[in-house]
């Protein structure tokens, strides 16, 4: 299983108040699903260029979700709505196939579904949110959180 | 989007439980195409069927999950879709 530390620094130091502030974040590339992939490249048609950006691990979210204008950039279509439960009752949002890379952690996960929401202006210290990590994929991982020590282990 | 998808399936919801109880079932306007093991074996098959366009996967279950983001409850995160 490999294992993943990810620091956060202040200057040249390990800075427990920098994960503080931003949470866990991890770079991430959002690209089309593998299967849409391939009917364009059949189709003789472009591949859209992934969109990447910056991905929170959100150990409260259920399900993980993507910024709904970034897949909608990539000419993904959805194939289903969720029910999503906010303060103002029950809201049905859109569900995407979608294929996330993290380059930091040489990992690739490809889903089958995500929920796009609306994550547009959500940005931590300069870096753009557009995913949300939920726990449909920390279900597959071993996630340790160190806060005094400033940094966090992902082993998948 | 999907809003026909979507009313095929809640008007044929019973016989759907019946015959695809936690299957996947692939629908594209008001017609059925298949029922499949995997979301992912449903999408392929709608790709290879229908392109890139918009079609409805759902899985054939009595209750709805309803899926919580507390940071999209609380308001610290835009819940509009």
């Amino acid at each position: 299983m490999p294992v993943h530390n990810r620091f956060f620094l202040q200057g040249n130091q390990i800075g427990p108040h920098v994960l503080m502030q931003t949470g866990p974040l991890l770079q991430v590339e959002v690209s089309i699903p593998s299967t849409l992939a391939q009917l364009l490249t059949a189709q003789n048609q472009a591949i859209p260029p992934p969109v990447t950006g910056w991905a929170l691990i959100d150990t409260g979210a259920t399900r993980s979700c993507v910024d709904s204008k970034v897949i909608a950039s990539l000419g993904v279509k959805p194939i289903g709505v969720a029910v999503t439960g906010t303060a103002g009752g029950p809201v049905q949002q859109y569900r995407y196939p979608a294929r996330f890379r993290f380059p930091g952690e040489g990992l690739e996960i490809e889903f089958s579904s995500v929920i796009g929401v609306n994550l547009a202006g959500q940005s931590i210290g300069g870096r753009d949110i557009i995913v949300l990590l939920g726990r449909d994929v920390l279900s597959r991982c071993v996630l340790i959180y160190n806060g005094p020590g400033g940094f966090f282990t992902l082993a998948f | 989007m999907l809003e026909k998808e979507l009313k095929y399936f809640e008007d044929h919801k019973e016989e759907l439980l019946k015959h695809y109880e936690n299957q996947f079932v692939l629908i594209k306007d008001d017609q059925l195409i298949g029922a499949f093991t995997t979301e992912a074996e449903a999408y392929a098959a709608g790709i290879k069927k229908f392109g890139n366009q918009p079609f409805l996967i759902k899985r054939v279950t009595r209750d709805e999950e309803i899926v919580y983001f507390p940071a999209l409850t609380l308001g610290l995160l835009n819940a509009r879709s």
